[in-house]
């Protein structure tokens, strides 16, 4: 790699960092617009640091990027002679389709509802199944407890053994479902708030485009 | 010149350009600068204000082995061109009285 295309690697890595603010797919094709017009001027025969030059620092470029972008959001988004247009951008048209725009955040919900719903049931199996296993080895105690006294032979014996031993053994596993059960409902509450970025992200996009 | 006018004259250069055919962002930018300064930075935006508003098409092509955007005028273009015509003839009215007080 020669020195030319270092100094443009590195102007469009600090034009890309300045337009953070923006949504990725607006970032992404932002940069590819600077991309055409920087291959463009090339093919036209200007040099490339007159190129980068002209173009100006990238902190800058990015910084009145976001400014002009700031200001015709709000120009599109007026529905004067041409924000009322047919391709008025997909926040217009969630407005005019509010039924459709609900439909489409349907579809990415239910596999996101489907997958909580299933950690949800885990981490609540998780958490029932300590006490229920230290419920059972207690039950097996006490029936083959009163199996012996009133009569039993050492087969009863050996279930009060089982059952203290399962009760044991519940008490033990109890903290660690209980620790999973915590982890897949923190699961749960990252599934929802990725979700809620991503729906929040796309509508931002809209907004923007 | 004024900020403000100039931004609304802009999206009219814009306009204007792409009258005679469709084109490319650095040709629009090109023949745009002949006549008012503009920027990379200040074209992007304006050409997806002008898609979102239905003014302008936009598609890309394959030219020199790599994708290139071109830009085309819609007839909502051209409808927002001939309103700007009407504005300014109204304009050019109003300059008279400002410039000698409305005397023939």
């Amino acid at each position: 790699m020669n020195r030319q295309d270092r100094q443009k690697q590195r102007w469009f890595r600090e034009l890309e960092k300045g337009l953070r603010p923006l949504p990725k797919a607006e970032r992404r094709a932002a940069l590819c617009y600077f991309e055409e017009m920087y291959c463009d001027r090339l093919d036209a025969g200007e040099e490339p640091e007159n190129i980068l030059r002209a173009f100006g620092p990238p902190a800058q470029a990015a910084a009145r990027f976001l400014e002009e972008s700031a200001k015709a959001a709000p120009a599109a988004e007026q529905g004067g002679t041409c924000a009322s247009g047919r391709a008025g951008g997909a926040d217009g048209g969630n407005r005019r389709h509010p039924l459709l725009a609900a439909a489409l955040f349907v579809l990415p919900g239910i596999p996101v509802l489907a997958t909580l719903l299933a950690l949800a049931a885990t981490a609540l199996a998780l958490a029932v199944c300590g006490p229920v296993f230290v419920a059972a080895g207690l039950a097996d105690f006490v029936y083959f407890f009163v199996q012996l006294c009133s009569g039993g032979g050492a087969a009863c014996a050996a279930h009060l053994g089982i059952g203290l031993g399962l009760a044991g053994l519940g008490c033990l596993f109890i903290p660690l479902f209980l620790f999973i059960g915590k982890k897949l409902i923190a699961l749960c509450g990252k599934v929802l708030a990725g979700t809620g970025r991503l729906l929040l992200g796309k509508k931002k996009e809209a907004v923007h485009a | 010149m004024d900020t403000q006018l100039k931004k609304g004259l802009l999206d009219v250069c814009v306009l204007a350009v792409l009258r005679g055919g469709e084109s490319y962002g650095y040709k629009i930018l090109q023949d745009v600068e002949a006549y008012i300064a503009m920027s990379e930075s200040t074209l992007y935006p304006i050409l997806k204000r002008l898609e979102a508003a239905g003014a302008v098409t936009v598609h890309s092509r394959e030219f020199n082995g790599r994708l290139r955007k071109y830009y085309a005028l819609t007839e909502r273009g051209r409808q927002r061109l001939e309103e700007f015509s009407e504005d300014a003839r109204e304009f050019q009215r109003i300059y008279t009285l400002i410039a000698d007080g409305g005397k023939p």
